[in-house]
């Protein structure tokens, strides 16, 4: 008595064997019928294998742009600066404020000006030309040195500077 | 015939200028003949049974199907395969005519073992021969054209792929020659190599077949679209110009202002205006306020000469558009479409352009006179529209739509069968005229299946040739894209480009007007109230860029390419 796993071999066996015969049939069959095939019926034939083709094959999809975002317009827009000074003038501009006085806000130790009205001590603040002049007494007994005034330095109420250049009277404007 | 190399010549000109006058092939007696078979270098003919054929078309491999019978003694069956397999069909007698029709290798050896034949196909194996070529000696081999704009990138793709898409641009077929040869050969050669004189083919072999209506193309529309930036600059001039100078720019302007002198803009703020709107300064002449000029009868002393009396200056903003031309090429074929109708194929070729860089010409300021017109600058190196690129996918496009038509105004085929030794040289790339079995028919051979059986002795070649089905009044066309079309813009919208002055801190000023444009400040001498101070300003409007300016633009052109198939005969 055979086991069911040799049975099962048997009918494997069989059974493959059978396929093969069954193949090798249909490889001559399809032979024989190609040899037989007119040129007319090779042609159909070649059609219909092109036609099989082209169902088995997915077809190329046509090649498209990818879509682009609309970027939309611009708008009409308005460029703005605003500076609040202008270089060169005071800090709020306008002009000197009175009163003048000589020396008197110099910020130069704290480096701020002073509060807006306020009134500091006057202080000498004038530079001179170089040469001076002689003006003697009658008898030359005295001789008083006159030295021209070549700067003065003021600041009006703001703090501002104001500096006045003083010409040098010895020389001869008319030269 | 058909020993020169490969495209040593021009298409449709067989290697020669002159055309070859028909050979007339009349009936002919009957003819005894033999194989020769070499298979692996040996020869074995005796060993030979049953018919042998060989098989080919315009395009393709010639294959190559025998049978051998192996004898009784045991012998090895394993190296067969890959082995050089040669054919040679001699006609017997004074002199003996060898005919070489056969050369490739043996592909496909099946042996029988009850019978102990061994049944062989061979074949030219051009794939494998092309798959192993580099990419220059294929394009060497083939011609035709290629872009990757049409086809996909060469890298780690077939090789015969690519000599197939070569090819699809061609008019001509590619097979191998009797020598296993690859050649091209071409649809429409000029003059007929052979004309069958009455009586010389089989009786009753002749068979037509028509192509049908659904294979005959005759229009094809390609659609083209080429996609590529367009960087695009909008300029915009402005003037602004003191009032106080009296429209005076030299130095009587200066002393009219400084005569009642007010706050002024400068250059700082002019140009933080019109950053701050998102454009930039492409130009200016700028109207300064003189420096230091200690020797004016009351001298002038100023060191801030960025200080504006007044300014021209062309302000600009810049974009990247895509815009995307569009042919709309019809290819027809003007007769076929009178007779039949329309029968459309059609195909389409995108070209795209990378947008990655766009923003790199949307945020410079540089002006094309500050660069050389090539240079490594990136903004000279921006993908711009290109030409060649086009030309390249447009004629690659065109040449394949055309050769589509065409094949497919080449559908009709007729066949017959001649013995095989009254027309040994029939070959692919010939025209031929048949004026036999009441039939006359001229067109170029497509295929042709030759078997001669030792067995019953009959050596039959059956001839196929494409009739071609053209007009002889029929117009071609150049084969070209026509002039691009043009973008149209909107018309642009328009600002006033004159800037507006208010001067503010006097009796008589009117109050600050925030709508106006230009420059704003106040007296140097103000008699007004100090809280009515304008601000010291200056105000640059800009024109809107309109979204049609700024979109994806689209210009279509149409254009229509008549093409004429050459003309066969076809009366039966």
């Amino acid at each position: 008595m055979a086991s069911p796993d040799e049975r099962a071999g048997r009918i494997r066996g069989n059974l493959n064997s059978r396929a093969a015969n069954l193949a090798s049939n249909v490889n001559e069959r399809t032979d024989r019928i190609r040899g037989n095939l007119t040129a007319r019926e090779q042609r159909q034939t070649k059609g219909l294998i092109e036609g099989l083709q082209a169902l088995a094959v997915p077809e190329r999809q046509p090649p498209r742009l990818t879509r682009v975002e609309p970027r939309g317009s611009i708008p009409a827009a308005r460029g703005y600066a605003e500076t609040a000074f202008q270089p060169g003038t005071g800090t709020q501009g306008g002009g000197i404020a009175s009163p003048l006085t000589e020396g008197q806000a110099g910020p130069p130790d704290s480096g701020d000006p002073l509060p807006a009205g306020e009134v500091g001590t006057p202080r000498v603040e004038r530079t001179y030309y170089e040469f001076s002049d002689f003006i003697y007494s009658n008898d030359f007994a005295i001789a008083v040195v006159i030295q021209p005034m070549k700067t003065l330095k003021m600041y009006d109420a703001n703090g501002g500077v104001v500096e006045m250049r003083l010409a040098d009277p010895q020389v001869d404007p008319g030269a | 015939m058909n020993n020169a190399p490969i495209n040593s010549g021009p298409l449709n000109s067989m290697g020669g200028s002159a055309i070859p006058s028909a050979v007339v092939i009349t009936p002919s007696t009957g003819f005894v003949w033999r194989w020769i078979v070499t298979l692996g270098g040996v020869d074995v003919s005796d060993q030979l049974t049953g018919p042998v054929r060989v098989e080919g078309s315009e395009d393709g491999d010639m294959v190559a199907t025998l049978n051998l019978w192996l004898g009784d003694d045991p012998v090895s069956i394993r190296g067969y395969t890959g082995q050089t397999l040669a054919l040679d069909f001699v006609v017997l007698g004074d002199p003996e005519l060898v005919s070489r029709r056969f050369t490739g290798f043996l592909v496909q050896p099946e042996f029988d073992v009850l019978t102990r034949i061994l049944s062989c196909t061979g074949t030219t194996r051009l794939s494998d021969t092309f798959e192993a070529m580099e990419l220059d000696a294929i394009d060497l081999t083939v011609g035709g054209s290629w872009s990757q704009d049409v086809f996909e990138e060469t890298a780690g793709r077939s090789r015969w792929e690519y000599t197939q898409e070569r090819m699809s641009t061609r008019r001509a077929g590619l097979n191998a020659d009797r020598a296993g040869q690859a050649r091209l050969t071409p649809w429409y050669p000029a003059g007929i190599a052979f004309d069958f004189a009455p009586g010389s083919t089989i009786y009753q072999s002749l068979d037509i077949s028509l192509s049908s209506l659904s294979e005959t193309t005759n229009v094809l529309e390609l659609e083209i679209d080429y996609r590529f930036p367009r960087y695009r600059q909008r300029n915009q001039d402005y003037s602004w110009l003191h009032p106080g100078t009296g429209g005076n720019t030299s130095l009587t302007g200066f002393n009219a202002w400084r005569a009642d002198s007010t706050e002024l803009p400068d250059i700082q703020m002019v140009t933080d205006a019109v950053e701050s709107a998102g454009w930039f300064i492409t130009w200016n002449s700028w109207y300064r306020l003189p420096g230091s000029l200690p020797e004016l009868a009351q001298p002038w002393f100023n060191e801030n000469i960025d200080l504006l009396l007044g300014a021209d200056f062309v302000a600009a903003v810049r974009w990247a558009q895509p815009a995307v031309e569009r042919y709309r090429v019809r290819l027809v074929v003007q007769e076929a479409l009178d007779a039949v109708g329309e029968v459309i194929v059609r195909d389409r070729i995108v070209l795209d352009t990378d947008s990655d860089t766009d923003r790199l010409w949307e945020q410079s300021t540089e002006t094309e006179d500050d660069q050389p017109v090539e240079s490594d600058d990136p903004l000279d190196q921006l993908p711009r529209r290109d030409q060649v690129r086009l030309d390249a996918a447009a004629s690659t496009g065109l040449l394949r739509a055309r050769a589509q038509l065409l094949q497919a105004q080449r559908q009709s085929t007729v066949s017959w069968q001649i013995p095989l030794a009254h027309a040994l040289a029939v070959d692919f790339g010939q025209r031929l005229k048949l004026s036999d079995q009441g039939a006359t028919v001229t067109g170029t051979v497509i295929a042709l299946s030759e078997e001669a059986d030792i067995d019953s002795g009959a050596a039959l070649l059956t001839i196929s040739i494409a009739v071609g089905q053209g007009d002889a009044a029929a117009v071609s066309d150049a084969l070209q894209l026509p002039a691009p079309p043009a973008f149209v813009d909107d018309i642009a919208p328009v600002i006033e480009s004159t800037l507006d002055t208010q001067i503010g801190l006097r009796i008589s000023s009117p109050p600050y007007n925030d709508a106006l444009t230009g420059f704003a400040g106040s007296y140097s001498i103000g008699n007004g109230d100090p809280s009515l101070r304008y601000p010291r300003r200056f105000a640059v409007p800009t024109p809107e860029i309109p979204a049609q300016w700024r979109d994806e633009a689209v210009a279509e052109q149409p254009v229509i390419i008549r093409v004429a198939p050459p003309v066969d005969v076809l009366e039966v």
